[in-house]
């Protein structure tokens, strides 16, 4: 009898990365990192979210949001980031950051209050097929004003994806 | 990695018996760069004739850090230049159209995500006997020259206008879904790359999936010792040549 692998998706979960109100760094290194999310045995994690630039200043022509993922090395250790990073929602400055994996570079349009929709990406994927034990995600930002800081207007979360059989 | 020169020690590749044909036209050609030094007049990418100095196509970074198309067809150079200049240690994707001998047209996306590109010439050069393939450097009956200082890498180029219209400039999504996507990500493109390089493990030895020629295998010679440094950062959803699904995780 043939066995039937069906794909799981767990419910929408959100990263803990207070990117509300997210300064602008024209060298695109000074961001935001978030807390580490620890694996727990699913095959992948499908990251996703939303981005709203500024309501009062609309970005420059040729601007972008990037959003990178970092895994735990160790404990206290993670890809690209300066060790003033604990693992925990910060401000982030990587040491490293082309060590990173890039997920995403969203061109931005010069419209304030626009909103993006970004992802999802796999973090399995994102590092070669296999799950690291903990990952991260990490948001940069150059549209020369804050992002958006509304209620709900800055989202980053996942799903997990588990297989069963029948 | 990508491939790693160095301007002082004169490093470049040649292929003396390049796919494009002899009088060039069309092609295009994409590669990530990242220069270490700026002021000097420095080649990616020439197809030119070895028997004279001023038959060629370039794509080239001037002394003013400028991205350009140079064109020669036994007399003087056609310039065709972007305008803002290029800032050293910084990725830039940059794309050069050599549509026709009249339409040459460049384009780049810098690392914060400017996308920059300049109209088509509207100058005739039409060069004959292009018989020298280079990257990293310019080589005609003179000496080699403009020897590339940094990094190349995701280096390809086919044997069309990748733009559709040869009048037009790129619109610039289609720059980035290049940039990030890869040539092998465009439809219409990708079955018309002669040859692809990432220079990820190796500068002139082909590596399955990080190479690809779509005819005979092309033979590069490495000049005074090109290396391997660091590649782009590029998400995991670049294509690459002759990947049609994605891995599968169980």
């Amino acid at each position: 009898m043939a066995t039937t692998v069906q794909t799981v998706y767990g419910s929408s979960t959100a990263v803990t990365i207070s990117t509300s109100g997210l300064a602008s760094d024209a060298s695109l290194v000074a961001g935001r990192a978030g807390t580490v999310v620890t694996a727990t045995g699913a095959v992948d994690y499908l990251v996703s979210g939303i981005i709203t630039v500024s309501s009062a200043t609309a970005p420059a022509a040729g601007k972008q949001v990037e959003i990178w993922t970092f895994s735990q090395v160790s404990t206290g250790y993670f890809t690209g980031m300066s060790t003033s990073y604990t693992g925990t929602d910060a401000n982030a400055t990587p040491t490293q950051k082309a060590i990173m994996k890039l997920l995403q570079a969203v061109p931005l349009a010069a419209t304030t209050s626009s909103v993006y929709s970004w992802g999802p990406f796999s973090i399995a994927q994102a590092n070669g097929g296999i799950m690291p034990d903990g990952f991260g995600i990490y948001i940069v930002q150059n549209s020369c004003s804050a992002l958006n800081g509304a209620s709900g207007s800055q989202i980053t979360q996942y799903k997990t994806i588990t297989f069963t059989s029948s | 990695m990508a491939a790693l020169f160095t301007a002082a020690s004169s490093q470049y590749l040649s292929n003396a018996a390049p796919p494009l044909n002899a009088t060039g036209y069309g092609f295009s050609v994409g590669a990530w760069i990242n220069l270490a030094t700026t002021g000097t007049q420095r080649c990616i990418f020439a197809l030119t004739d070895t028997a004279t100095t001023n038959n060629f196509l370039e794509l080239r970074v001037l002394s003013t850090n400028i991205l350009s198309i140079g064109a020669a067809a036994g007399g003087t150079t056609i310039s065709t230049d972007l305008t803002t200049a290029i800032t050293a240690n910084s990725w830039v994707f940059v794309l050069g159209r050599f549509a026709n001998s009249i339409r040459r047209s460049v384009s780049m996306m810098t690392s914060d995500g400017l996308v920059q590109s300049v109209s088509p010439s509207v100058t005739s050069r039409a060069p004959a006997g292009l018989d020298m393939l280079t990257i990293g450097g310019f080589k005609t009956s003179a000496a080699a020259a403009e020897f590339w200082d940094g990094l190349i890498g995701e280096l390809w180029y086919c044997n069309l206008d990748i733009w559709p219209d040869n009048n037009a400039v790129p619109s610039d999504s289609f720059v980035r879904k290049l940039a990030y996507g890869g040539v092998f990500a465009i439809p219409h493109a990708n079955t018309a790359v002669y040859e692809y390089h990432s220079y990820f493990d190796d500068v002139v030895t082909p590596e399955i999936g990080q190479d690809y020629n779509s005819g005979p295998l092309q033979t590069w010679v490495n000049n005074n010792g090109v290396t391997l440094g660091t590649h782009p950062p590029l998400p995991y959803w670049y294509a690459r040549p002759g990947q049609s699904k994605r891995k599968l995780v169980v």
